[in-house]
């Protein structure tokens, strides 16, 4: 008899649980595989008697390291699509639809026993994950049911969407497919948005869209957001982005309303239709066309030839972008209409306008109309820049900003020219910034310069250009004006030392001294001196280091490298140091002040330089301290180090 | 109990019912009968609910079928291409769908196991023969108890003794519970045999509708010999169809038999012969004279 609840059918839902029962073993094999087996198998092999903070630790790293998201997402689909399996075929969607029950309660229940098939072996796995710290590490039973928790929200998520996904198509292999692409969608979007701008615009280095990862992209944010993670002692851990997974969870559940509601209007003849809803086709002839193009062609583009200048590289992008796309186009529409019987009047000109769009699309980068190119903040809004490539100087101060914002300029004002620039290797190529003055009027020179600014609004603007001249005006002026900014002596200084070096109140902790030298049979040998000295001898090391900045010694702008010495200083220091850090995050990253106060915790701070010849001060001082015995120790060393090490520590 | 008014559906464009109008009275075994590509199978999947009509209404005992399961109830349906669920044996599918069908009779299916020996109920239904998935297709289906029995070419591909055994059990059950009975089949003869209502369907139209018996008393196969040229025939006798064998005169006529044989009769033929029209001779003769407007003198 039916049920009494009208959208929900038992007959169905036991069918569901007896027909499917196979995947959910699968599903369970696999949990278990890694869980329970995993921790249990972690526990007998590495700690025959483990005591509590052994075990907290263990239970404490396997769940820190999850990844569950891929499985969830993976069973999700497989799962869908055998509960809505019948929709893909005529025989049994016409059969099961003229049975008396309702597409609701079909959905509701079919929808129902899918949760129940991905649940029912996540509780299993919790359950025996449960046992199997039980007695050990009871205190992290709560990660085991958080985990559970976490798991079901992110099943809601996936299976419902997958549940979505299925309504909007009429065959297996479309579902997969549609899955896998809306699922990622976003993340490959920014990948290829990313690339065609790296290849089209001047100094957009992969950095368009910073943004990859964010809500839109569900494995990828789910796996960066949600997780366990300690603070300080072993079992304090906490769960973060509970927050997360209960919007996912609701976002879930809106998919599943929408995907009922798909139900509703679904046409039961589409059955083996690669969609369900004739009005989705478009999209999806433009997506193909347009994504899939867009891709082919840059696969195409960087496979078939090598990279010589962006106006040749970006031609044939061009080319390879109006053929795969008005191929795709068609393929898309052959796959729509189960058919290679395609070419209709109508369809063609849709084709043309896709092809049109995606060249008005490239038009618009090239001519840069969203003036991404030609873009220089202005003074007062830039926080800070740093100016990195040749070495790596920050400047906060009006005055070094314009600086920086005049080679900006100089840069941008180049860059038709550097766009039609052949860029493959050549051997007369000089590297600007390893001559200290360009003479040669004829000679053909490059640079790399990177330049990155905060906003005072917290945005980054990243710029990365190769520049490659053989106009000597430009060149000289280029030169210049990295020249002054590389080696200002005191952006050098507060870049490394920190940004309020002159007052820091800073406690030397230790340091080293490293070189390489060449053994008896040329291999070069790694040598490393330990400063543990007295508080005296490393002061006098930092203030050596102090005054080589001071006489500009670490400026490397303009200053050949002889490579004759292959020697660093390095420096722990416990200190209150204000500075600048730039992270390259995939949220897009940052520059950000650390100041005092937040690393007054203790935090060590390092100085690494590399000593060149111009440091005077520096290896005097190691002279003096009997670290070497000249500077030529630090090139190419005579006799025995390993005895001078010995008797150094000693 | 169907009535389908105006009902039109396109696919992609291609109209497959193009405003059709259908009535099957209760009771009746209403046989649907037209080429392929003429849309029975969609007017059926109308009248099951599986498809949703672009314009019009179809209905069961005066309700719309579409999304409502008690009137759904009230019909089985055996398509061509039965579909089982894969590994189910038949007592898996009677359980189904006695979950499914309210009125589902346990009990019946095992008093009925008898009339289908053949049928290996703890086999897999998909391993047995098409014939054996019809048999326990009609086994199910008489459990359930309908009041309407929709069969969409239900003997289609079976032997003559399979053909056979599935007619007697529809049979049984109409005389046992006067179950109305919508079958479509291209076998005209087997309709014949069993129907007393017949559509003739063509491009997504019904173009006649009416009883056999009815169907059958408006056209008339003659054949007549005549001394010399056969004479003119009688105003108000027209002609569907003519033939001739040496003297004989092979002709369908429009009217009904005993009124076209007192106007032959008149005409002195040497020999005259008022022969049965088969179902297949009216559903020929009709389909074949669409172009000819020949479907008009029939009504």
């Amino acid at each position: 008899m039916q049920s009494k609840i009208s959208c929900f059918n038992k007959a169905i839902f036991k069918k569901n649980l007896t027909r499917f029962w196979p995947f959910a073993v699968l599903y369970a094999v696999y949990l278990f595989m890694i869980h329970p087996m995993s921790m249990y198998l972690e526990f007998t092999n590495w700690y025959t008697n483990p005591g509590d903070r052994q075990a907290w630790e263990l239970v404490g790293n396997h769940f820190s390291n999850l990844t569950e998201p891929f499985s969830v997402c993976a069973a999700a689909i497989v799962i869908a699509i055998a509960v809505f399996s019948y929709l893909y075929q005529s025989r049994s969607a016409n059969m099961i639809h003229a049975f008396p029950v309702t597409r609701t309660e079909l959905f509701v229940t079919n929808y129902l026993s899918g949760l129940v098939l991905m649940v029912l072996p996540q509780l299993l796995t919790a359950l025996a994950t449960n046992l199997v710290i039980l007695g050990k590490a009871n205190r992290m039973i709560w990660m085991v049911w958080a985990w559970f928790g976490i798991t079901l929200g992110e099943t809601l998520f996936f299976f419902s969407f997958a549940c979505f996904i299925v309504m909007f198509t009429g065959q297996i292999l479309a579902a997969g497919l549609f899955y896998v692409i809306w699922n990622c969608l976003y993340g490959a979007a920014v990948v290829l948005i990313n690339v065609v701008g790296d290849m089209i615009i001047y100094g957009i280095s992969g950095s368009l869209i910073n943004n990859p990862v964010c809500p839109l992209f569900p494995v990828a944010y789910m796996v960066r957001e949600i997780g366990f993670y300690r603070y300080g002692e072993l079992n304090n851990y906490q769960l973060d982005g509970i927050s997360v997974v209960l919007l996912y969870a609701a976002a879930g559940l809106v998919f599943a309303v929408l995907g009922w509601f798909i139900y509703q209007k679904r046409r039961i003849e589409c059955a083996g239709d690669f969609l369900s809803m004739k009005w989705t086709a478009p999209v999806f002839r433009w997506g193909t066309a347009m994504i899939v193009g867009v891709a082919g062609a840059l696969c195409w583009t960087y496979l078939t030839g090598e990279y010589t200048s962006t106006n040749r590289m970006v031609t044939r992008f061009v080319i390879f972008l109006v053929i795969c796309s008005f191929v795709l186009f068609f393929v898309a529409e052959m796959f729509v209409e189960k058919s290679f019987r395609v070419l209709k009047k109508r369809i063609a000109l849709e084709n043309i306008c896709c092809v049109a769009v995606l060249l008005a699309g490239v038009a618009l980068l090239w001519f840069d109309a969203f003036g991404v190119e030609t873009y220089v903040p202005e003074t007062d809004q830039i926080k800070v820049v740093s100016l990195g490539g040749n070495g790596s100087v920050c400047f906060e101060d009006t005055s070094d900003i314009e600086e920086v914002r005049a080679l900006h300029k100089l840069i941008i004002g180049q860059r038709f020219e550097q766009k039609a620039q052949d860029q493959s290797y050549r051997m007369d190529t000089i590297s600007l910034s390893d001559v200290a003055q360009p003479k040669a009027a004829d000679g053909r020179y490059e640079d790399y310069i990177n330049i990155t600014y905060e906003l005072k609004n917290g945005r980054m603007v990243r710029r990365s250009y190769w520049i490659i001249t053989e106009d000597p005006s430009f060149r000289d002026m280029l030169w210049a004006q990295s020249e002054s900014l590389f080696n200002d002596t005191e952006a050098l200084k507060r870049s490394c030392l920190g940004m309020n070096y002159e007052e820091l109140n800073w406690q030397l902790v230790t340091g080293y001294v490293s070189y390489s030298v060449p053994d008896d049979t040329g291999e070069y040998l790694y040598n490393s001196y330990p400063l543990y000295g007295s508080k005296e001898q490393l002061q006098k090391i930092y203030d050596a280091i102090v005054a080589d900045f001071d006489a500009g010694a670490f400026g490397q702008y303009g200053r050949p490298d002889t490579g004759k010495l292959s020697a660093s200083v390095n420096l722990t220091l416990f200190t209150e140091r204000k500075g600048i850090e730039i992270y390259y995050a995939s949220d897009g990253g940052h520059m950000s002040y650390f100041d005092g106060e937040d690393r007054a915790d203790g935090t060590n701070m390092y100085v690494d330089l590399n000593i060149n010849e111009n440091c005077t001060n520096l290896i005097d001082a190691l002279i003096d301290l009997g670290i070497i015995t000249s500077a030529d120790d630090l090139c190419v060393p005579e006799g025995d180090t390993g005895a001078d090490y010995e008797k150094y520590i000693q | 109990m169907i009535r389908i008014t105006d009902v039109v559906k396109d696919f992609d464009g291609f109209r497959a019912l193009n405003h059709l109008n259908m009535h099957v009275p209760k009771g009746a075994i209403y046989g649907l009968v037209g080429p392929n590509g003429a849309g029975k199978s969609t007017i059926i999947r109308h009248i099951t609910g599986v498809y949703r009509q672009d314009q019009g209404e179809v209905q069961i005992d005066g309700k719309a079928v579409y999304e409502d399961p008690a009137v759904k109830a009230k019909f089985a349906y055996i398509p061509d291409d039965i579909f089982y669920f894969t590994q189910a044996n038949a007592i898996d599918m009677m359980k189904y769908y006695k979950g499914i069908y309210p009125k589902f009779d346990e009990q019946l299916f095992s008093a009925l196991a008898d009339c289908f020996p053949a049928v290996d109920v703890r086999r897999n239904i998909r391993s047995l023969s098409k014939g054996m998935q019809k048999q326990v297709a009609f086994w199910l289906s008489v459990c359930c108890r309908p009041e309407l029995l929709i069969l969409d070419e239900p003997v289609d591909g079976l032997d003559p003794v399979m053909r056979r055994q599935i007619w007697s059990i529809i049979m049984g059950d109409v005389a046992e519970h006067g179950t109305t009975v919508l079958v479509s089949s291209h076998n005209l003869r087997e309709l014949e045999d069993v129907c007393d209502h017949v559509g003739i369907m063509n491009e997504g139209k019904i173009l006649i509708e009416r009883s056999l018996s009815d169907l059958q008393g408006s056209v008339t196969k003659v054949q007549a010999a005549f001394s010399g040229d056969m004479p003119k025939l009688p105003e108000g006798i027209e002609v569907l169809h003519k033939t001739i064998t040496g003297r004989v005169h092979t002709l369908i006529l429009k009217g009904e038999p005993n009124e076209v044989k007192s106007e032959m009769e008149a005409m002195h033929p040497l020999l005259l012969d008022i022969l049965p029209l088969t179902l297949e001779e009216i559903f020929i003769y009709e389909l074949g004279g669409v172009d000819y407007a020949v479907k008009d003198f029939l009504f």
